[in-house]
């Protein structure tokens, strides 16, 4: 079968019923976005693998939780790193999170734009971090701590000796704007 | 400038942003997860967030996931499909989902659930070893019928209970199945 021709959610039909194969086509489509994602939460290459291997292996087994109505596959699969690597995060003693390490630095070889699609998505990363970095600091700095540290709020206001109220109000106002801002439907997608 | 607190119908809906956000404790995320399905308003402010905070996962540097790393994650994809292509796709379903319907009193014909004593007899049989089978008790209303099937190390046993309309099927100590088969 031509799974290259196969959108996501129809890969995951399949994946539901034990397709091998086609789970392959879905790993080989998002396997660049899960690790980049879990390394730049986990700062570790050891702990990224081990958390996209969790993550796909989940997708693998609960193929059936997957509900079409609620978003795309990739988005899907981004929440399941995201889910794991705060449980990896908040599961290790090294508090120094959010940070990526300079372990393996020498093989942190940026993917290669190859299709039209991947410069896409590349030119989407860029529209969404000029869209952090246009918030003002204290409201990108939470939502940093946050998505990319896993730091749950009540760390947050500690850390930053600011009330949790404020905290929480600051990640309403970052991500109300960062929606204003990435008005297109591809981003938004 | 309209101050977002007083667009707040709901005193947790401030708790939205740090939902989708992951950075709630794990109990916290629970509970808000529970809240939403009563709140219409903590729930329309999690929708329209969620959007902003999955594009954060998109807006890291890429690079490219390790070669064995996929190697790794395959294997064991590839064995696990072999096993569910042999048991049947049905057979990874939750242990309590799939055998509920064992033995759940169930209304059935009594000659439906005398075939289903048989169908067990002929499974065990497969593997070689001798069957005995028995009627216990009979009377109009109720009966029961066992069913024993003893083969080497292995004694299985099937009781039917029949009453009112109703049949209940227990097997026990049954032998694996051979390679490739299920019960």
């Amino acid at each position: 079968m031509a799974f290259a021709q196969l959108a996501d959610e129809d890969l995951m039909q399949l994946v539901r019923r034990g397709d091998a194969a086609a789970f392959e086509a879905v790993y080989d489509r998002h396997s660049t976005a899960a690790f980049s994602l879990a390394y730049r939460m986990t700062g570790t290459r050891n702990t990224a693998e081990d958390v996209v291997q969790e993550a796909f292996l989940s997708l693998w087994r609960s193929g059936a939780r997957y509900d079409r109505a609620r978003g795309s596959v990739r988005t899907w699969v981004l929440g399941i790193v995201h889910n794991r690597a705060i449980d990896a995060l908040r599961r290790s003693v090294v508090r120094e999170r959010g940070q990526v390490s300079d372990e393996g630095i020498e093989d942190r070889l940026e993917a290669p734009q190859r299709t039209e699609q991947e410069v896409g998505r590349r030119d989407e990363a860029r529209e969404i971090r000029e869209a952090v970095e246009e918030l003002p600091a204290e409201q990108s700095r939470v939502i940093e701590l946050a998505y990319y540290g896993g730091f749950t709020h009540t760390e947050i206001a500690a850390m930053l000796e600011t009330p949790i109220g404020t905290v929480k109000g600051r990640m309403r106002l970052g991500l109300q704007k960062m929606r204003s801002q990435l008005s297109s439907p591809e981003v938004l997608s | 400038m309209s101050n977002p607190e007083h667009e707040l119908d709901c005193e947790q809906t401030l708790d939205a942003a740090v939902y989708v956000l992951g950075a709630l404790e794990e109990h916290e995320a629970q509970a808000y997860a529970e809240h939403l399905n009563d709140c219409v308003t903590c729930s329309a402010e999690v929708s329209k967030l969620q959007v902003s905070s999955d594009s954060l996962a998109l807006a890291v540097p890429q690079m490219l996931a390790p070669v064995n790393l996929r190697a790794r994650i395959m294997s064991t994809v590839h064995a696990e499909a072999e096993l569910l292509k042999a048991a049947g796709h049905e057979a990874d379903r939750p242990i309590r989902a799939r055998a509920r319907w064992r033995w759940r009193l169930v209304p059935v014909a009594a000659s439906a659930a005398a075939l289903a004593v048989g169908l067990f007899v002929g499974a065990v049989a497969i593997n070689g070893g001798s069957t005995k089978t028995r009627v216990v008790h009979s009377a109009q209303a109720s009966r029961v019928i066992t069913a024993a099937v003893t083969s080497p190390g292995h004694r299985a046993t099937a009781v039917l209970h029949e009453q009112g309309g109703q049949s209940l099927l227990e097997v026990a100590n049954l032998p694996a199945p051979p390679h490739g088969r299920i019960y």
